[in-house]
């Protein structure tokens, strides 16, 4: 008997209701949720305390009373040294020019273990080889610990360095974009001298975008789309995992023989898709509440409002800005037909066994396209710093297997333009229906089979005889 | 209403597993299909029922094809299902939203059907206790819960697949007053066993079914009566070895402690032999001349090598 499409479906409904019911009442879900909401409740605050702390003792001052210097740099500015260093960690410190011979008498005193001052000596040097080199020297008997002598340095370095570009006479503004790195970026449209193309609106959303996804991402950009990644990947591991069993348990339980006197096999895996995408959703709210909350107590206990800086810090302008409702929904819809397309992927790898316990073999094959897809987005993600416009960038967001780790991912962080993001989508939601298509046709005779597992050849000879039947 | 199977036939690979199966049920009552293991019962009831494709033929209640999604029709099937950590009452209520019953009627017939079947306890617990689940009750048990979810619909159409099978004798017995009120309600029924005793008791109609293939087709009686009165009992206080061995039409003779069963080829090769017997003034204990048991049907049709 050929059925239409809403015949197919009909009692998918029930299915969902049963299946998302029974699933949230399970102890694993309840277990696994509360755990991840923990986590997520109190991650900020420990992260905060433990950051803080360090903090704290970044701007300790320095246990340091007098810096000694010997200067062969020619800089006569480091007369100035004293001053430069106010506010810093060395501020109270004592600075005092040595020369030569003071110098040589200063270093092989601090070599004595008698030596009780917690001075430090600094010597600038400059090579043509190596350019600027500053050597500090502490005392043998550690009147002045190593980690101080390390921070005083670093500091003096940089203060160094800030005062090098000041001799230079430039302005302090001309002097912060020095300090910048140089990005270059690559171009093949053609962009007058001034910046502005008169025959492409470069203000418009899409070629600013287009024009961002030619640089290299950042290392905040990186450390953001690579969590992301991890974070969808894990979660829809969990799904199938949990997609599988349901089917598995179904089949070896027998339940489903009876389920078929009422429902047809595409209503059966659709239902129980769309109820462990519920409970999935269901715990990524519940999850994400827990970080609204974390992020309350974050503010109670450092007294600031909004995001922690180390949180702020990931997210450039641009992303920001490109941060619009619609991407939000896009990568959300995104994120949805990904587990669809994986829960019915795991569906299918349930089907296939006949006992609960042959369940983790079974999911062999999902977990390899599931790690296909992931490392792709990662891998994209790595290259992306170097080239962001790159082969490996279009194959992972078009390919359905990678594309819901990595869309939301580069949304997030604003690398991606919403008709590439549409494109992909609309690949994976037709990639989506074919599967569904092929698994309801192979369902039927899956979920009768009894015995060893079924593999890939025994389910495409499994399709094509349905297929045969269709036609007859 | 009527149900009408025509020349169903499923293949796996190279193997015909139903070949050209037809049947009619005209009238309530219940069917029965007969065969050893893998003969292809459950395979045919899978079809019938709309859950596999056949290869060939069709199913039609009331003159039109069944469609299951459509027919109220109540399965019970061979290997039980049931699932082990849902709660009772629960899994009940998603199978009769299934079968598009309301809640409340639901409800309600679970309740009459746990009382019928001496269930309540497991269904219904007491305040503060923990609902049991399906993998806390005996076998027999989940059987119960299992007939309960077949007939939960109040089907037009019953199918059951070794409905007595794994039942204690009383439970048995219950099973039995079940199939029996839903045949006075004028339900169809279909049912495979291979407890014939069973079938005797219910059938009015059988296939016998071996390698896919119907062997042996018709109403039980009127099978029964075109074998004869074939079966012979007899008893007597003498020896009657030579009597035997001189008569004719005895097809098979088996001595046993009680009697001897001889098997004849009509009712006047036996008459003959109790005629003889009593000229020589032999004294008759026992002489019974019956039609062949199903149990002896199935055996002679499907062959004594395969397990029944």
């Amino acid at each position: 008997m050929r059925y239409k499409l809403d015949e197919r479906l009909r009692g998918w409904r029930e299915v969902y209701a049963f299946s998302a019911l029974q699933s949230l009442k399970s102890k694993a879900t309840k277990i696994t949720t509360v755990i991840f909401c923990v986590i997520a409740l109190f991650s900020l605050p420990v992260f905060t305390l433990i950051m803080d702390n360090d903090d704290a003792h970044a701007i300790d001052a320095l246990d340091i009373k007098t810096i000694y210097y010997y200067d062969e740099s020619g800089f006569s500015i480091l007369d100035g040294m004293n001053t430069a260093l106010e506010g810093g960690r060395l501020s109270g410190a004592e600075v005092i020019k040595l020369n030569s011979a003071d110098y040589d008498r200063k270093i092989l005193a601090m070599e004595s273990a008698e030596y009780g001052e917690a001075d430090i000596l600094c010597h600038f040097l400059i090579s043509n080889e190596t350019g600027y080199t500053l050597r500090v020297a502490f005392p043998k008997s550690e009147s002045v610990s190593e980690l101080d002598a390390n921070d005083a340095a670093a500091e003096i370095a940089a203060v160094f360095h800030d005062m090098i570009f000041i001799t230079s006479g430039l302005p302090e503004d001309e002097i912060s974009s020095l300090m910048e790195p140089i990005e270059y970026e690559l171009i093949t449209d053609y962009i007058p001298a001034d910046g502005n193309d008169s025959t492409v609106d470069v203000g418009s959303d899409d070629m600013s975008e287009i024009n961002v996804n030619r640089q290299g991402l950042t290392m905040a950009e990186y450390g953001v789309s690579y969590a992301c990644i991890l974070i969808v990947m894990i979660f829809v591991a969990i799904f199938g995992e949990m997609i599988a069993t349901s089917v598995v348990t179904e089949k070896a339980n027998r339940v489903t023989e009876y389920l078929l006197t009422s429902i047809r096999p595409l209503a059966l895996i659709f239902g129980k898709v769309l109820a462990g995408l519920t409970v999935m959703l269901l715990q990524f709210a519940t999850i994400a509440a827990s970080l609204v909350c974390s992020v309350y107590i974050e503010n109670a206990i450092s007294g600031r409002d909004g995001l922690p800086p180390y949180l702020s810090q990931l997210f450039s302008e641009e992303s920001i800005a490109s941060f619009t409702p619609l991407r939000v929904i896009l990568a959300v819809v995104v994120i949805i037909f990904g587990f669809l397309l994986y829960g019915t992927l795991a569906g299918l790898v349930g089907a296939s066994v006949s006992r609960v316990e042959e369940t983790t073999e079974g999911l062999k094959g999902f977990t390899f396209v599931l790690m296909i897809g992931c490392y792709l987005g990662l891998a994209n993600t790595i290259y992306s710093m170097f080239d962001a416009g790159s082969l490996l960038f279009w194959l992972s967001m078009l390919l359905p297997i990678s594309s819901p780790f990595v869309i939301p991912a580069y949304l997030l962080i604003g690398r991606v333009s919403t008709p590439i993001a549409l494109g992909s989508l609309a690949v994976l939601m037709i990639s989506f229906i074919l599967l569904s298509i092929f698994v309801a046709n192979v369902y039927e005779g899956m979920i009768f089979h009894n015995g060893s597992r079924l593999k890939l050849k025994d389910i495409l000879q499994l399709s094509r005889k349905e297929a045969h039947h269709e036609s007859k | 209403m009527s149900l009408e199977i025509r020349n169903l036939k499923k293949c796996y690979g190279d193997k015909t597993v139903v070949d050209n199966l037809s049947f009619t049920m005209k009238e309530p009552g219940v069917y029965a299909l007969l065969g050893t293991n893998g003969a292809g019962k459950t395979t045919s009831i899978r079809i019938i029922l709309g859950m596999l494709a056949s290869d060939g033929g069709e199913v039609l209640w009331n003159g039109k094809p069944l469609d299951p999604l459509e027919v109220n029709v109540g399965y019970l099937a061979e290997e039980r299902g049931l699932y082990p950590k849902y709660t009772l009452e629960d899994q009940l209520l998603y199978f009769a939203k299934l079968k598009k019953v309301s809640r409340k009627t639901a409800q309600e017939r679970i309740r009459i059907w746990a009382e019928k079947l001496g269930v309540e306890e497991y269904i219904y617990t007491e305040k503060g206790a923990k609902p049991k689940t399906a993998d806390q009750l005996s076998k027999g048990n989940q059987q119960k819960i299992q007939l309960m979810a077949a007939l939960l619909s109040d089907p037009e159409l019953i199918v059951l697949d070794e409905p007595l099978s794994g039942l204690d004798p009383v439970n048995s017995d219950l099973f039995k007053a079940i199939i029996k009120e839903e045949i006075a309600n004028g339900k169809y029924l279909i049912m495979s066993s291979h407890q014939m005793p069973t079938i005797e008791e219910f059938c009015s109609d059988i296939t016998i079914l071996d390698r896919g293939k119907a062997v042996l087709q018709g109403n039980l009686n009127e099978i029964k009566r075109s074998y004869g009165r074939c079966n012979m009992l007899l008893k007597c206080e003498e020896d009657i070895t030579p009597y035997l061995n001189r008569a004719e039409g005895l097809l098979s003779v088996e001595e046993s402690p009680d009697a001897y069963k001889i098997r004849v080829a009509g009712a006047d090769a036996a008459n003959s032999l109790l005629r003889t017997l009593l000229d020589h003034q032999v004294s008759v204990i026992r002489f019974e001349l019956r039609e062949p048991s199903l149990h002896e049907i199935f055996v002679e049709k499907v062959g004594g090598n395969h397990e029944v």
